[in-house]
């Protein structure tokens, strides 16, 4: 008798070649070259890539701030179409859309208590862009490609992925716009209703206006809070903020005393904040302009080491700071989430995109940085 | 059973394998460069390494401890004889408290992808103990 361990349709043995951005020296701009895939091992999936947001995260990996070994590729916003299924996997076929999100065990404490962003193996199984036994699922000629940052590495045409990543979306959604929900949006959104379970009637501030602060804004909005309070250097994005539901819009750079005026606006301070920038004056900021009690959540990457300075007394009456990742989301159900809210028209997170093709991966990796574009997003052909 | 015997083992192989990257004309420069010192406690046997890693040279001291190093690790030595190996992944280990840390951990795990070319030198430098003991 023979044991078949997955329900689903097995692919045979076939070695795909994929065109893939490489990362291989710090600092330097991406390079397209082609490399090999690995079949689909055990729990994973293989995705022809339709589409793959660019994040900041992905920026903070190419300048050398998070420790990814090189070679390596990366990209953690993905989506595209199963086309192939390792053993073991269920619920995913090929043809199945999907957006990609962040890996994790699926058993620990926090996997099992729906907080699967604070999984205990969210680092290795995200930041090495290998699998957990130190295999890869890329290569080039012999030499390994770190092909796994976070159970994806979407930067190329095609992808290996963890199963446990791949949410299932609808097929009459733009696939090639989903991947953002998988990290940038799902943070800002998550934080604002997973973390500080933001309600209706209730005051909220936001600092920094990209994807994540804009994805709060659309989730404040969405679930009827009133004022939201936008921050921003940037005009422009003031502007987007105001369009998407920010009822007060602030520029640092035009106001003398911005904690002062953001309370006046929510008088004795707001219920909730949302620091997306992660530098200590702004966090130090959005704990300032909380009511009591009041609840910041931080979710700005500055770095694995990054001290920073707050007034413990004005935490003391009640107010909490909140370290967040992932906007404390489970994928799998938040996801959906939002897209429930997009297709009512309560979150237009598609306004904030602007597409690229592959061959412009750079461009696209520029205009985030320089904020010409709030959320960059690759096409595949 | 512990694989090391006792301190002495520790250091001839575990010591040894931190100055074959030392020596190592690759390897050597790139661990230099991360500016830290490293104190290692093990368990174990009980034994200790201190590297001191600051261009251009990377020190290696058997039983050194450096109450000041700017990160420390402590792990029982089976778990270093596993990792040199390359059958030990160390992210894992200290996710799991395998490996306890203190200090910018960040810096050495910048360091394991460079320590890779050495695992096949240190299954070479244990052939001789793995040969008795088999």
């Amino acid at each position: 008798m023979t044991e078949v361990s997955s329900s689903v349709e097995q692919t045979p043995a076939t070695t795909i070649t994929a065109t893939a951005a490489l990362l291989r020296e710090v600092g330097e701009p991406l390079s397209l070259e082609e490399v090999q895939l690995s079949e689909p091992g055990e729990g994973e999936v293989r995705v022809r890539m339709r589409g793959v947001g660019i994040c900041h995260t992905d920026i903070s990996a190419a300048h050398g701030v998070i420790p990814i070994p090189l070679p390596a590729v990366l990209g953690h916003e993905g989506s595209g179409i199963v086309e192939a299924v390792g053993p073991g996997v269920e619920g995913l076929a090929p043809g199945d859309h999907v957006a990609l999100s962040f890996d994790h065990c699926g058993e620990c404490p926090q996997c099992a208590g729906h907080h699967p962003a604070y999984c205990e193996l969210f680092a290795p199984l995200n930041y090495f862009g290998e699998r957990l036994d130190g295999t890869v699922t890329m290569s080039q000629g012999g030499e390994d490609v770190h092909g796994n940052w976070f159970g994806q590495s979407s930067f190329a045409t095609y992808a290996i992925a963890s199963a446990r990543n791949a949410v299932k979306v609808p097929d009459d959604l733009p696939i090639e716009l989903l991947g953002p929900l998988g990290c940038g949006l799902q943070t800002g959104a998550g934080s604002v209703l997973n973390v500080l379970g933001a309600k209706e009637g209730e005051s909220i501030a936001v600092f920094g206006l990209g994807g994540v602060g804009l994805g709060g804004i659309m989730a404040a909005k969405a679930v009827g809070c009133d004022p939201i309070v936008a921050v921003d250097l940037n005009p422009e994005r003031l502007e987007i903020a105001k369009e998407l539901g920010a009822t007060h819009a602030f520029n640092p750079k035009d106001t003398q005393d911005l904690v002062w005026e953001i309370m006046d606006v929510a008088a004795p301070g707001v219920h909730h904040s949302l620091d997306t920038v992660g530098l200590g004056p702004v966090i130090r900021q959005a704990l300032e302009v909380l009511r009591t009690p009041g609840h910041c959540a931080s979710v700005g990457f500055q770095g694995l080491e990054n001290e920073i300075t707050i007034d413990q007394g004005h935490l003391l009456v009640g107010r909490r700071l909140s370290g967040v990742v992932e906007g404390d989301a489970d994928p799998k159900t938040f996801i959906p989430e939002l897209l429930r809210l997009y297709r009512e028209g309560a979150f237009p997170f598609d306004r904030l995109v602007k597409t690229f093709p592959f061959s412009e991966i750079n461009a696209a990796i520029a205009a985030s940085e320089s904020g010409e574009v709030i959320k960059p997003v690759v096409v595949f052909d | 059973m512990a694989y090391f015997e006792n301190a002495e083992e520790v250091y001839k192989y575990v010591g040894g394998v931190f100055r074959a990257a030392r020596d190592n004309e690759q390897v050597g420069p790139k661990m230099a460069a991360a500016d830290v010192d490293l104190q290692i406690y093990y368990s174990d046997p009980e034994s200790k390494l201190t590297i001191r890693m600051h261009e251009p040279n990377l020190e290696v001291e058997d039983g050194g401890d450096d109450p000041n190093a700017d990160i420390k690790l402590f792990m029982p030595a089976d778990i270093a004889d596993k990792y040199w190996r390359g059958e030990y992944n160390l992210a894992v280990g200290l996710a799991k408290g395998q490996v306890k840390a203190k200090g910018p951990v960040n810096k050495i795990l910048k360091l394991v992808p460079l320590t890779k070319p050495l695992f096949p030198m240190y299954r070479d430098l244990v052939s001789d103990k793995d040969s008795v003991t088999a």
